[in-house]
């Protein structure tokens, strides 16, 4: 990852370069001006990458690790296991390791996108079938 | 066939930015002008799929390179027309005043995105702090086998995502109050991520920029230990070209 984050001023807030790849995919796909309102000529998109990518909350199976995390909070102290924990196992399910989802996932599009995709549909059931679909875009080195 | 790809609509007779390759290292150009706006274009095969990084990073490239010298509306990556020709009867010609408002709209302010994420486990242990129900619910599940809790923890976890839910809709009302004096616009990006605090962009005016700087540093300041802020600009206005 290039995403080198620089620390000005005061020093509290996070500065990352826009020009880190995880940067660039959340800045720039699916924003901007859509050529296809307008007209159309070809526009080969990768803009389902960001609509998988969503959690969806409302599932039972979600609920239930919601329930588990909170189950497991230690009150007292820092406990083991938290909301980013949490988050990492949820993703886990589409996007293999984080950071590898967005040069992957982008590739992967690409690659769909020569050979016709239909692999990308069978993947899709398979999240859901699971109750939540969890694709992330962009690996923030965080999770 | 060659195709030209779009990367963003410029106001009529903006230099062409010096050397500034496109997609496939193909030299960008701007198209001939069309009363007062005109594209940033640059060839490429018109059957090429695109979508690689090294794509997409060549269109933020140029945008951005672009922005330090105009206003620009980015276009959606990945938009490829026929020819230059059609790019102005298709594209400039028909949305020309369009365009050349929101061009107007956008001159002198650069976006900042700003994103905050909940620190550790800070937001799960605030919701039980504060949500009695929650807290007693998972008390009384805590001991219990998984077959016997599992209704029980289904309901505590509607509670616990309901509850984030409205903390994160409170701490992005934070952001927003904090930071939209000093912006001429304001994008919330819908978000589903449990862990995110705020996702929002605010156009800024290169003028007040310095005071949004502060006030988001200050919000950093504030919330220390808690909510981790980031804020990504200048940036040209991807958010905003609907504005």
């Amino acid at each position: 990852m290039t995403t080198a984050t620089t620390r000005r001023g005061g020093g509290y807030l996070d500065r990352p370069s826009p020009s880190g790849l995880a940067e660039v995919v959340d800045l720039i796909l699916d924003k901007g001006l859509v050529i296809d309102i307008y007209v159309r000529v070809a526009l080969v998109g990768i803009e389902l990458l960001t609509i998988d990518a969503r959690i969806v909350i409302a599932s039972v199976d979600t609920y239930l690790r919601f329930a588990e995390a909170v189950n497991r909070l230690d009150l007292t102290e820092n406990g083991p296991k938290g909301l980013p924990d949490l988050l990492g196992e949820v993703t886990s399910g589409g996007a293999k390791s984080k950071t590898r989802g967005a040069l992957e996932g982008v590739a992967e599009k690409a690659r769909e996108t020569f050979s016709g995709g239909d692999d990308d549909d069978e993947d899709r059931d398979g999240d859901e079938r699971n109750g939540h679909r969890a694709r992330r875009p962009a690996g923030r080195g965080r999770w | 066939m060659i195709g030209a790809y779009v990367y963003g609509i410029v106001p009529a007779r903006t230099p062409a930015p010096a050397d500034l390759t496109g997609i496939d290292g193909r030299s960008c150009q701007v198209t001939g002008s069309c009363g007062a706006i005109a594209a940033i274009v640059s060839p490429t095969p018109a059957g090429r799929p695109l979508g690689t990084a090294g794509d997409l990073r060549t269109h933020a490239r140029v945008v951005e390179a672009a922005a330090r010298s105009s206003a620009i509306l980015p276009l959606q990556f990945g938009a490829v027309m026929a020819d230059n020709d059609a790019v102005h009867a298709e594209l400039l010609e028909p949305y020309q005043e369009e365009f050349a408002d929101r061009l107007a709209r956008l001159r002198e302010c650069d976006q900042f995105t700003v994103k905050g994420r909940y620190e550790g486990d800070v937001a799960l242990r605030e919701v039980v702090a504060e949500e009695p129900d929650i807290r007693r619910l998972s008390e009384r599940l805590r001991d219990r086998d998984e077959v016997a809790s599992r209704g029980g923890n289904i309901q505590l976890g509607e509670m616990v995502a309901r509850a984030l839910e409205c903390k994160r809709e409170a701490d992005a009302e934070v952001v927003a109050e904090a930071l939209a004096e000093h912006a001429a616009a304001m994008a919330e990006h819908p978000s589903e991520a449990p862990d995110v605090a705020a996702d929002m962009a605010f156009l800024v005016p290169r003028a007040r920029q310095r005071g949004f700087e502060g006030a988001a540093e200050a919000l950093a300041h504030q919330w220390q230990g808690r909510i981790r802020l980031r804020l990504v600009g200048p940036l040209p206005p991807y958010d905003f070209t609907q504005w």
